[in-house]
Parts: structure tokens; C-alpha cells; sequence
């Protein structure tokens, strides 16, 4: 279907994201203002950052759909995203801030000083970090294919060429400036469609679910053992997505790291509340007639015309640029930081920033040609899948890295390799059919935990500044001093 | 560094931890025992609170954020307070 105005609104925001990647690049001339914006963002802008760069196509447009397509099951994904970023704020923002580098890699490196080790934090960087672009770029093609009539593979290389200019040109600011434009843009997208869709029930959410009867009830897609598997997933996956870690290095301290993660769960957590009621809205108005990714749009359309679904194609366009640019920038952290500097030490900050410029280059080729042969997949079951890596990943070694000073370099590396290894094996196993688990999380994060603790305590050779570290992710200046 | 400021920074990251874990496990337990609940209870689940809204509902789309914003909001406090002594 052809559809002017949200062709210009999307224009609109390919213009903004562009002229604020141009003013913004000026502050790509060292590694820390590429990286990490010069460590200079506060709270509030990296809370709309951070959300904006969480809040993907999967938490925009296919939370929604699940909800309209099987119900309440689809609210498990909802109350996953938000809930995993208290496990981040409880056990992992402010040390992460604290110890101030630039990458995952970089952080396991310094606790365990260990190549090894960053090569493989590296390596599970570029797995999560792809497995999460698949499903974005995805989104970008068959969002603007369908809706604006554009052809798929046009769709999916004018977002990723978009991303990509706009990562290389203004590095972290650009992408931290355009995503909390974008957050703003899809959260008020959303409220506006939630507002428009309850005024057909005369602002009654009661009477919505009445209309929308059997929906409310659980399991009519997961069953107990997958929709617990699921939450488990999600609610720790969180405080392992590389793309989302790396942005409290943007933060001036430790302590505005923690109120950054107050301001995000506030703004996600509004948002998650209001996706149920435009998943059942959708089911009531629209019946059968909408699909996984398409529900939200086709709402829009139903209860505010051309221009909703203008202002709604534009925020879900902003909500994969704003996610994929955060991912662009920790794949290219990952490979022109952690593995540039690893086999040419000594580079010049000059060349160190000119190589990662490079590497975004590739990175959002690579996403590009990922949204093109994995076309047709679902988006927000495959950021679940993407979850639970990062959960059997990251989190078993960022989180005994930080609070247990036995934990050994072999432990952590055991640790790490189990968990990814695991995780992809079994993933790619329920694809096949061969077991009904599709989130394995639930078996691959334990799983590398008691790695973790079996090979550290065989090994027992802990690094010899492992309370000089300690100190230095969990005290303030004031408190050390 | 001395052995002294090594307990110190052992003790103080001990109790920090203590009461990540406490808040952090509360509130793995409030998030995990919905669909424990929805298996095992779920005729409690089923009531109907007011209007259409069940047990089930309320809290997985209310009572779930509200537990997250309270805890957050003590723990960013207390912490704040604790480092500022």
C-alpha cells in the first residue's frame, strides 16, 4: 500500500538522524569520544538513550503482535524486557561503569587479564550483537515493504546504508543523540495508538478485554515449561546484551549509572504496560486481519487513518535505527577496539578511530546482508533467542567477575565458551525439532555458573589484583580515598 | 595495599552484595512464580479483582512494575546514602 505521509515522516527522520550525525562529527577524533561520547552523557539523556536503543522492532512491533496473535502469552515478553534491568541496576551497572573502559572484552580483560578471554568476549560481542541485528533488519525490510510499498531488499539497505553513515560520521554522540529523538518518537507513537484505540472502548481497558474474551488466558502458544524458560531468559539476558552494557560507559560515574537505570525503567516500563492493551485493541478491532509484525501499524491505521500509521511507521523506523546503530557501535567496538589493538598495540588513537569507522563500514554491510537471507524469520522470537545467548554468554561471568574474587581466568573463559557453545547448540537444535526448549537459557546460564565455580576452584590461580579491582568497581572516590 | 583494607573491601563488598542478592532474588521470585502460579494455582489466578481484570492479569501488567520501581528506587537511595558516608 502507498502511503505519502508516512513516507515523509519516515524522510523526516532519515533527516534529523543524518543532520545530527553531521553536527556530531567533530567528536570522533579519539577512541573515547567515538566509543563511549567522551564519558560525558548524563542520566536522564542516556536513560532516553538507553531506551530508545533497547526498545527495539521486537519490543515496538512484535510484542504487540504476539499479544494480538496468541494472547496474554505474548505479555511474557513485556514483563521480561522490563524486569531484566533490575538484575542489571542490583549486580552490574555502577561496577561496570566504575571500571571504565570501552568494551565487554575490555572489562573481562582487566579483571582477568587475559587475551583468551577477550578474544571470546569479542567473539560472543559479534554472536549476540548479530543474532540481535537479524531480526531488526527484518523488521526495517518487511515494515517499509509492506507498508510503503517499498521493495524488500531496497528497504533493508536504505536502513542499513542510514545506520550505518550516521555510526561512522557522529561515532557514540550521533548514535546517543539520535536514539533519545527516537525513543521519544516511538514511546509517543506508542501512548498516542494505545489512546486513539481505547477511545473506541470509551477509555474502558475492562471493556476491551471483554471483547477480547479467551485472549487473556495463558498457554495457548507456551506452554509452563517454555513460558517460565522464557522469563528466566529475558529477565537475565538483559544484563547481558553487549549493545546495552557498553552505553553506562557513557556515564560521568558510577552513581549516575544507577540513576540512568532508574529513568529507563521508567520510560521502558510505561511503554511495556501499554503494549497488552494495543495487542488486544488489535485483536478487537482488527480480528484476524493483521499479522506478528504488522499489528501495531494496522491498528494505527484502523483507529487514526493515514497519518497514524504515518507517525507509526515512522517511530518503528526509528526504533531499528536507534537499536541497530547501538549494536553497530558494539560490533565495531568488539572488532576495531578489542581485536585491533590485541595484534597492533601501540596503534595511534588516529588510526585506532579510523580503523573503527572501517569496521562500522562492514558491520553494517554484514546487517545489511543478514536482513536480506534471513527475510520472512520472526522478529521477536528471534530477540528472545538472542536473550537467552546473552544470558549463558555474559552474564554468568560478568556477574561472579564482579562479586566473587575466586573466580580464575580459566573459570571465566570455561564459563563463557559453556554458556555460548550451549546456548547456540541447543538453539539451533530446537530449530531442527529435535527437543521443544526454545529458550535455553533456563539450562545454559546454571550451567555456566557451576562451570565457572568447578574450573575456579580446580584452578585457584586468581589474579593477583583481584581487591584492587574490587575496590575499584564497587567504591566510590570518596569512599576509597 | 594492607591486609586490613583487603577485610575492609571484602567486608564492604560482602554487604553489598548481600543486599543486591536479597532484592534481586525477591524480585526474580515475584517475576518467576507467575507462571508457576498460572500452572499450579490457577483458580486463584482466574478471580476476578474488579471488572475483567483477574489476579493473573493485574500482575503481570501492574503488580510486577510496581514491585520493580520500589526496589529500584530504595536500592539507588540507600546506595546513594551508603557511599556518601
Amino acid at each position: 500500500m502507498h502511503q505519502p505521509i508516512a513516507t515523509a515522516l519516515v524522510g523526516v527522520v532519515v533527516v534529523i538522524s543524518l543532520t545530527v550525525a553531521f553536527l556530531s562529527r567533530k567528536f570522533t577524533r579519539s577512541t573515547s569520544e567515538f566509543y563511549v561520547a567522551g564519558r560525558g552523557i548524563s542520566a536522564i539523556q542516556n536513560a532516553l538513550a538507553l531506551s530508545g536503543d533497547y526498545m527495539s522492532a521486537a519490543s515496538f512491533l512484535g510484542v504487540a503482535g504476539l499479544v494480538w496473535m496468541y494472547g496474554f502469552d505474548g505479555i511474557w515478553y513485556a514483563a521480561g524486557f522490563f524486569a531484566g534491568w533490575l538484575v542489571l541496576l542490583l549486580f552490574l551497572a555502577s561496577p561496570i561503569r566504575r571500571f571504565g573502559a570501552y568494551t565487554i572484552a575490555d572489562f573481562v580483560a582487566g579483571r582477568f587479564h587475559s587475551r583468551p578471554l577477550r578474544l571470546a568476549a569479542m567473539i560472543g560481542t559479534l554472536f549476540v550483537s548479530l543474532f540481535y541485528i537479524i531480526p531488526q533488519m527484518v523488521g526495517a525490510g518487511e515494515l517499509l515493504g509492506l507498508l510503503l510499498g517499498w521493495n524488500y531488499t531496497i528497504a533493508v539497505v536504505i536502513a542499513g546504508t542510514l545506520i550505518t553513515a550516521y555510526v561512522v560520521l557522529g561515532g557514540m554522540r550521533a548514535t546517543t543523540y539520535n536514539q533519545v529523538i527516537q525513543c521519544v518518537l516511538l514511546w509517543t507513537a506508542m501512548f498516542v495508538v494505545m489512546a486513539l484505540a481505547l477511545s473506541r472502548f470509551d477509555f474502558s481497558y475492562s471493556q476491551l478485554l471483554a471483547q477480547v474474551g479467551e485472549y487473556t488466558q495463558p498457554n495457548r502458544w507456551l506452554d509452563f515449561t517454555n513460558s517460565f524458560a522464557l522469563i528466566f531468559g529475558l529477565v537475565l539476558g538483559t544484563a547481558g546484551l553487549p549493545h546495552i552494557l557498553i552505553r553506562f560507559y557513557t556515564n560521568p560515574s558510577g552513581k549516575s549509572a544507577r540513576w540512568t537505570t532508574v529513568w529507563t525503567l521508567l520510560i521502558i516500563g510505561t511503554f511495556y504496560m501499554m503494549t497488552p492493551i494495543v495487542g488486544f485493541a488489535a485483536r478487537a478491532l482488527l480480528g484476524d486481519a493483521a499479522g506478528k509484525n504488522t499489528a501495531l501499524p494496522l491498528l494505527a491505521q484502523a483507529v487514526g487513518g493515514q497519518g497514524m500509521i504515518g507517525v507509526v511507521i515512522a517511530g518503528a523506523f526509528a526504533a531499528i535505527l536507534s537499536t541497530v546503530a547501538g549494536l553497530v557501535i558494539a560490533s565495531t567496538g568488539a572488532i576495531a577496539h578489542d581485536l585491533f589493538t590485541m595484534l597492533v598495540p601501540g596503534a595511534s588513537e588516529k588510526r585506532q578511530v579510523w580503523v573503527a569507522k572501517l569496521t562500522a563500514v562492514g558491520v553494517g554491510i554484514l546487517a545489511i546482508l543478514s536482513g536480506l537471507l534471513f527475510r520472512g524469520y520472526n522478529v521477536a522470537f528471534l530477540v528472545g533467542l538472542a536473550f537467552s545467548i546473552a544470558a549463558s554468554t555474559f552474564f554468568p561471568v560478568l556477574l561472579t567477575g564482579v562479586w566473587w574474587k575466586g573466580t580464575t581466568e580459566k573459570g571465566a573463559l570455561a564459563g563463557m565458551i559453556v554458556g555460548m557453545v550451549g546456548s547456540g547448540v541447543m538453539i539451533a537444535t530446537n530449530l531442527a525439532g529435535q527437543h521443544s526448549l526454545m529458550n535455553p537459557a533456563i539450562l545454559t546460564v546454571p550451567l555456566s555458573f557451576v562451570t565457572i565455580y568447578v574450573v575456579s576452584k580446580l584452578d585457584g590461580n586468581v589474579p593477583h589484583d583481584t581487591m584492587e579491582f574490587m575496590r575499584k568497581v564497587h567504591m566510590s572516590a570518596k569512599q576509597k580515598s | 595495599m594492607s591486609n586490613k583494607t583487603d577485610q575492609d573491601t571484602e567486608r564492604y563488598v560482602a554487604a553489598q552484595f548481600r543486599k543486591s542478592f536479597s532484592l534481586g532474588l525477591f524480585f526474580l521470585v515475584v517475576t518467576l512464580v507467575l507462571p508457576v502460579l498460572n500452572q499450579f494455582a490457577r483458580g486463584f489466578m482466574q478471580q476476578r479483582l474488579f471488572g475483567e481484570f483477574t489476579v493473573m492479569y493485574l500482575y503481570s501488567v501492574l503488580f510486577i512494575y510496581i514491585v520493580a520501581w520500589i526496589i529500584t528506587i530504595y536500592y539507588v537511595v540507600r546506595t546513594d546514602r551508603e557511599e556518601g558516608r
